[in-house]
Protein backbone atom coordinates (compact mmCIF):
# COMPACT_ATOMS: atom_id res chain seq x y z
CA UNK A 1 0.00 0.00 0.00
CA UNK A 2 1.43 3.38 -1.01
CA UNK A 3 1.76 6.27 1.41
CA UNK A 4 -1.03 8.04 -0.45
CA UNK A 5 -3.33 5.05 -0.15
CA UNK A 6 -2.42 4.76 3.52
CA UNK A 7 -3.29 8.39 4.11
CA UNK A 8 -6.56 8.00 2.31
CA UNK A 9 -7.36 4.93 4.34
CA UNK A 10 -6.53 6.58 7.65
CA UNK A 11 -7.95 10.00 6.99
CA UNK A 12 -10.57 9.29 4.38
CA UNK A 13 -13.96 7.73 4.35
CA UNK A 14 -12.79 4.33 5.63
CA UNK A 15 -12.72 5.58 9.21
CA UNK A 16 -16.25 6.91 8.88
CA UNK A 17 -17.28 3.59 7.41
CA UNK A 18 -15.65 1.76 10.29
CA UNK A 19 -17.56 3.89 12.77
CA UNK A 20 -20.80 3.16 10.98
CA UNK A 21 -20.05 -0.55 11.08
CA UNK A 22 -19.56 -0.26 14.81
CA UNK A 23 -16.00 -1.52 14.66
CA UNK A 24 -14.56 1.41 16.52
CA UNK A 25 -13.93 0.73 20.18
CA UNK A 26 -10.97 2.97 20.76
CA UNK A 27 -10.94 5.07 23.87
CA UNK A 28 -12.14 8.53 23.01
CA UNK A 29 -9.65 11.01 24.34
CA UNK A 30 -9.43 14.73 24.08
CA UNK A 31 -6.17 15.80 22.60
CA UNK A 32 -4.80 19.13 23.78
CA UNK A 33 -2.28 19.98 21.14
CA UNK A 34 0.04 17.99 18.96
CA UNK A 35 2.51 17.23 21.74
CA UNK A 36 0.22 14.54 23.13
CA UNK A 37 -0.30 12.94 19.76
CA UNK A 38 2.52 10.51 19.85
CA UNK A 39 1.74 8.70 16.65
CA UNK A 40 4.05 6.03 15.32
CA UNK A 41 3.82 7.16 11.74
CA UNK A 42 5.04 10.58 10.73
CA UNK A 43 2.60 10.46 7.84
CA UNK A 44 -0.28 9.97 10.20
CA UNK A 45 -2.92 12.55 9.28
CA UNK A 46 -3.97 15.11 11.87
CA UNK A 47 -7.73 14.98 12.12
CA UNK A 48 -9.47 18.27 12.68
CA UNK A 49 -11.54 19.15 15.74
CA UNK A 50 -11.01 18.97 19.47
CA UNK A 51 -11.84 15.29 19.75
CA UNK A 52 -10.13 12.53 17.94
CA UNK A 53 -9.56 8.87 18.44
CA UNK A 54 -6.61 7.97 20.55
CA UNK A 55 -5.27 4.64 21.67
CA UNK A 56 -4.59 5.08 25.35
CA UNK A 57 -3.58 2.83 28.17
CA UNK A 58 -5.96 2.13 31.00
CA UNK A 59 -5.42 0.09 34.12
CA UNK A 60 -6.74 -3.35 34.81
CA UNK A 61 -8.30 -2.57 38.16
CA UNK A 62 -7.02 -4.42 41.11
CA UNK A 63 -4.20 -6.28 39.43
CA UNK A 64 -0.63 -5.49 40.33
CA UNK A 65 2.29 -7.67 39.51
CA UNK A 66 5.05 -8.31 41.97
CA UNK A 67 8.78 -7.91 41.68
CA UNK A 68 10.29 -10.02 38.94
CA UNK A 69 6.94 -11.10 37.54
CA UNK A 70 7.23 -9.61 34.05
CA UNK A 71 8.38 -12.94 32.63
CA UNK A 72 5.39 -14.68 34.19
CA UNK A 73 3.09 -12.01 32.78
CA UNK A 74 4.63 -12.53 29.34
CA UNK A 75 4.19 -16.28 29.64
CA UNK A 76 0.57 -15.75 30.70
CA UNK A 77 -0.17 -13.48 27.75
CA UNK A 78 1.45 -15.93 25.31
CA UNK A 79 -0.61 -18.78 26.68
CA UNK A 80 -3.81 -16.78 26.65
CA UNK A 81 -3.33 -15.49 23.11
CA UNK A 82 -2.30 -18.91 21.85
CA UNK A 83 -2.88 -19.30 18.11
CA UNK A 84 -4.83 -16.06 17.90
CA UNK A 85 -1.77 -13.87 17.46
CA UNK A 86 1.87 -13.13 18.16
CA UNK A 87 3.21 -11.97 21.51
CA UNK A 88 6.50 -10.12 22.01
CA UNK A 89 7.97 -9.36 25.43
CA UNK A 90 10.50 -6.57 25.73
CA UNK A 91 14.10 -7.26 26.61
CA UNK A 92 15.06 -6.45 30.17
CA UNK A 93 16.15 -2.83 30.62
CA UNK A 94 15.03 -1.88 27.14
CA UNK A 95 12.85 1.13 26.47
CA UNK A 96 9.98 -1.05 25.39
CA UNK A 97 8.20 -2.11 22.24
CA UNK A 98 6.76 0.59 20.01
CA UNK A 99 3.14 -0.19 19.27
CA UNK A 100 1.29 0.52 16.06
CA UNK A 101 -2.28 1.68 15.99
CA UNK A 102 -4.79 2.85 13.45
CA UNK A 103 -5.26 5.85 15.70
CA UNK A 104 -2.86 8.24 17.34
CA UNK A 105 -1.11 6.67 20.29
CA UNK A 106 -1.12 8.52 23.61
CA UNK A 107 2.33 9.45 24.79
CA UNK A 108 2.24 7.16 27.80
CA UNK A 109 1.29 4.23 25.60
CA UNK A 110 3.95 4.46 22.91
CA UNK A 111 6.27 1.84 24.34
CA UNK A 112 4.81 -1.33 25.74
CA UNK A 113 6.34 -4.01 27.94
CA UNK A 114 4.44 -6.65 26.02
CA UNK A 115 3.03 -6.32 22.52
CA UNK A 116 0.33 -8.47 20.98
CA UNK A 117 -0.55 -8.57 17.31
CA UNK A 118 -3.69 -10.59 16.71
CA UNK A 119 -3.90 -12.33 13.35
CA UNK A 120 -5.73 -10.29 10.77
CA UNK A 121 -5.26 -7.05 12.73
CA UNK A 122 -3.25 -4.08 11.55
CA UNK A 123 -2.73 -2.67 15.03
CA UNK A 124 -1.13 -3.85 18.25
CA UNK A 125 -2.30 -4.32 21.79
CA UNK A 126 0.12 -2.82 24.27
CA UNK A 127 0.49 -4.16 27.79
CA UNK A 128 2.27 -1.97 30.32
CA UNK A 129 3.57 -2.34 33.84
CA UNK A 130 4.14 0.87 35.75
CA UNK A 131 6.63 1.43 38.56
CA UNK A 132 4.13 0.26 41.18
CA UNK A 133 3.36 -2.92 39.26
CA UNK A 134 -0.04 -1.78 38.01
CA UNK A 135 -0.89 -3.42 34.70
CA UNK A 136 -2.39 -1.32 31.93
CA UNK A 137 -3.45 -2.08 28.40
CA UNK A 138 -3.95 0.01 25.27
CA UNK A 139 -5.69 -1.02 22.12
CA UNK A 140 -8.40 -0.15 19.70
CA UNK A 141 -11.25 -2.43 18.84
CA UNK A 142 -9.97 -3.33 15.42
CA UNK A 143 -7.44 -5.73 16.83
CA UNK A 144 -9.78 -8.36 18.24
CA UNK A 145 -13.12 -8.02 16.55
CA UNK A 146 -13.72 -10.92 14.23
CA UNK A 147 -10.79 -12.96 15.47
CA UNK A 148 -12.14 -16.49 15.16
CA UNK A 149 -9.47 -18.06 17.37
CA UNK A 150 -10.40 -15.77 20.24
CA UNK A 151 -14.08 -16.42 19.70
CA UNK A 152 -13.50 -20.15 19.80
CA UNK A 153 -11.44 -19.81 22.94
CA UNK A 154 -13.68 -17.37 24.82
CA UNK A 155 -17.12 -18.92 24.28
CA UNK A 156 -17.97 -16.75 21.29
CA UNK A 157 -16.59 -13.52 22.76
CA UNK A 158 -13.74 -11.50 21.29
CA UNK A 159 -14.02 -8.14 23.02
CA UNK A 160 -11.29 -6.47 25.01
CA UNK A 161 -13.10 -6.74 28.35
CA UNK A 162 -13.22 -10.51 28.02
CA UNK A 163 -9.54 -10.61 27.20
CA UNK A 164 -8.66 -8.38 30.18
CA UNK A 165 -10.74 -10.40 32.61
CA UNK A 166 -9.18 -13.62 31.41
CA UNK A 167 -5.69 -12.17 31.59
CA UNK A 168 -6.37 -11.00 35.13
CA UNK A 169 -7.73 -14.36 36.25
CA UNK A 170 -5.06 -16.42 34.52
CA UNK A 171 -2.27 -14.29 35.95
CA UNK A 172 -3.65 -14.68 39.47
CA UNK A 173 -3.87 -18.45 38.99
CA UNK A 174 -0.33 -18.61 37.64
CA UNK A 175 0.94 -16.51 40.53
CA UNK A 176 -0.62 -18.95 42.99
CA UNK A 177 1.01 -21.81 41.13
CA UNK A 178 4.42 -20.18 40.92
CA UNK A 179 4.33 -19.34 44.62
CA UNK A 180 3.30 -22.84 45.59
CA UNK A 181 6.00 -24.46 43.46
CA UNK A 182 8.63 -22.07 44.81
CA UNK A 183 7.66 -23.21 48.31
CA UNK A 184 7.91 -26.91 47.55
CA UNK A 185 4.45 -27.87 46.31
CA UNK A 186 3.75 -29.50 42.97
CA UNK A 187 1.08 -28.46 40.49
CA UNK A 188 -1.04 -30.07 37.85
CA UNK A 189 -0.76 -26.88 35.80
CA UNK A 190 -3.19 -24.05 35.18
CA UNK A 191 -6.03 -25.02 32.89
CA UNK A 192 -8.81 -22.87 31.49
CA UNK A 193 -12.13 -24.63 31.90
CA UNK A 194 -14.88 -23.40 29.63
CA UNK A 195 -18.35 -23.25 31.18
CA UNK A 196 -20.33 -23.48 27.95
CA UNK A 197 -23.71 -23.00 29.52
CA UNK A 198 -22.75 -19.81 31.34
CA UNK A 199 -20.56 -18.72 28.41
CA UNK A 200 -17.64 -17.91 30.69
CA UNK A 201 -14.41 -19.60 31.64
CA UNK A 202 -12.39 -20.14 34.79
CA UNK A 203 -8.84 -21.12 35.58
CA UNK A 204 -8.18 -24.16 37.69
CA UNK A 205 -5.12 -25.77 39.20
CA UNK A 206 -4.53 -28.44 41.75
CA UNK A 207 -1.65 -28.20 44.18
CA UNK A 208 -0.07 -31.06 46.04
CA UNK A 209 1.61 -30.10 49.29
CA UNK A 210 3.87 -33.17 49.15
CA UNK A 211 5.67 -33.88 52.39
CA UNK A 212 6.06 -30.25 53.17
CA UNK A 213 4.89 -29.28 56.62
CA UNK A 214 6.50 -25.97 57.37
CA UNK A 215 3.34 -23.98 57.08
CA UNK A 216 4.02 -22.26 60.35
CA UNK A 217 7.02 -20.35 58.98
CA UNK A 218 4.97 -17.49 57.70
CA UNK A 219 6.56 -14.59 55.97
CA UNK A 220 4.29 -11.67 55.26
CA UNK A 221 5.32 -10.40 51.84
CA UNK A 222 2.20 -9.00 50.29
CA UNK A 223 -0.61 -6.60 50.98
CA UNK A 224 -3.41 -9.13 51.21
CA UNK A 225 -6.00 -8.24 53.75
CA UNK A 226 -8.82 -10.15 55.33
CA UNK A 227 -8.91 -13.15 57.55
CA UNK A 228 -8.78 -16.71 56.43
CA UNK A 229 -9.95 -17.89 59.78
CA UNK A 230 -13.28 -19.12 60.97
CA UNK A 231 -15.00 -22.40 61.30
CA UNK A 232 -12.17 -24.36 62.81
CA UNK B 1 0.35 -34.73 51.90
CA UNK B 2 -2.66 -32.71 50.87
CA UNK B 3 -4.32 -31.53 47.72
CA UNK B 4 -5.64 -28.03 47.23
CA UNK B 5 -7.76 -26.98 44.27
CA UNK B 6 -7.65 -23.33 43.26
CA UNK B 7 -10.25 -21.82 40.92
CA UNK B 8 -10.07 -18.25 39.65
CA UNK B 9 -13.11 -17.01 37.79
CA UNK B 10 -13.28 -14.30 35.14
CA UNK B 11 -14.95 -12.06 37.70
CA UNK B 12 -11.93 -12.24 39.95
CA UNK B 13 -13.34 -14.61 42.51
CA UNK B 14 -10.81 -17.03 43.90
CA UNK B 15 -12.06 -20.31 45.30
CA UNK B 16 -9.70 -22.48 47.25
CA UNK B 17 -10.79 -25.95 48.07
CA UNK B 18 -8.94 -28.36 50.31
CA UNK B 19 -9.49 -31.63 48.47
CA UNK B 20 -7.91 -34.28 50.63
CA UNK B 21 -5.19 -35.22 53.05
CA UNK B 22 -5.50 -32.49 55.65
CA UNK B 23 -5.72 -32.95 59.37
CA UNK B 24 -6.84 -30.39 61.89
CA UNK B 25 -5.89 -26.89 60.91
CA UNK B 26 -3.35 -27.96 58.32
CA UNK B 27 -5.56 -27.02 55.36
CA UNK B 28 -5.90 -23.50 56.61
CA UNK B 29 -2.19 -23.36 57.31
CA UNK B 30 -1.40 -24.57 53.78
CA UNK B 31 -3.58 -21.91 52.21
CA UNK B 32 -2.21 -19.27 54.56
CA UNK B 33 1.26 -20.36 53.64
CA UNK B 34 0.68 -19.77 49.93
CA UNK B 35 -1.09 -16.47 50.44
CA UNK B 36 1.61 -15.19 52.76
CA UNK B 37 4.34 -16.03 50.29
CA UNK B 38 2.91 -14.39 47.20
CA UNK B 39 5.45 -12.13 45.46
CA UNK B 40 6.14 -8.77 47.03
CA UNK B 41 3.99 -6.17 45.33
CA UNK B 42 1.46 -8.63 43.98
CA UNK B 43 -1.88 -7.71 45.47
CA UNK B 44 -5.59 -7.91 45.29
CA UNK B 45 -7.73 -5.04 46.38
CA UNK B 46 -9.24 -7.09 49.18
CA UNK B 47 -9.91 -10.67 50.05
CA UNK B 48 -12.99 -11.77 51.86
CA UNK B 49 -13.42 -15.13 53.41
CA UNK B 50 -16.84 -16.42 52.52
CA UNK B 51 -16.41 -19.82 53.99
CA UNK B 52 -13.63 -21.78 55.49
CA UNK B 53 -13.82 -25.44 56.27
CA UNK B 54 -11.67 -28.15 57.69
CA UNK B 55 -11.38 -31.34 55.71
CA UNK B 56 -9.45 -34.44 56.58
CA UNK B 57 -10.93 -36.90 54.13
CA UNK B 58 -11.69 -37.01 50.44
CA UNK B 59 -15.10 -35.47 50.09
CA UNK B 60 -17.15 -33.03 48.09
CA UNK B 61 -16.81 -29.93 50.18
CA UNK B 62 -17.98 -26.40 50.00
CA UNK B 63 -15.16 -24.40 48.46
CA UNK B 64 -13.63 -21.46 50.25
CA UNK B 65 -14.18 -18.36 48.19
CA UNK B 66 -11.98 -15.30 48.25
CA UNK B 67 -13.60 -12.35 46.58
CA UNK B 68 -11.43 -9.89 44.75
CA UNK B 69 -13.49 -6.78 45.33
CA UNK B 70 -13.94 -4.06 42.68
Amino acid sequence: MSVRQKREKLGGSNIAEAFSRGEHEAIEGEIHGASQVAGWDSNHPQLEGNHMSTTQRISIKGLKIGEGQLDLLGETVKELVGDAGTVTVKEKDSEGLRIRSQHAVAQNARFADIKVRFHGASADVGIYVDAEGQIGMAWDGYVVRGNTQLKDHFEGRADRHTFEKNLNAMFVAKTFEETAIRKGFSSTGVKRVSLKKEKVGQFELELNTGGFGGFGNKKKTNSLTGSLGGGL
Amino acid sequence: MGKIKVIVTEEGQIKIEAKEGFEGKSCQEAIDFILNNLPTGFSFEELETIRHGNFSVVAENEPQAYLQKE
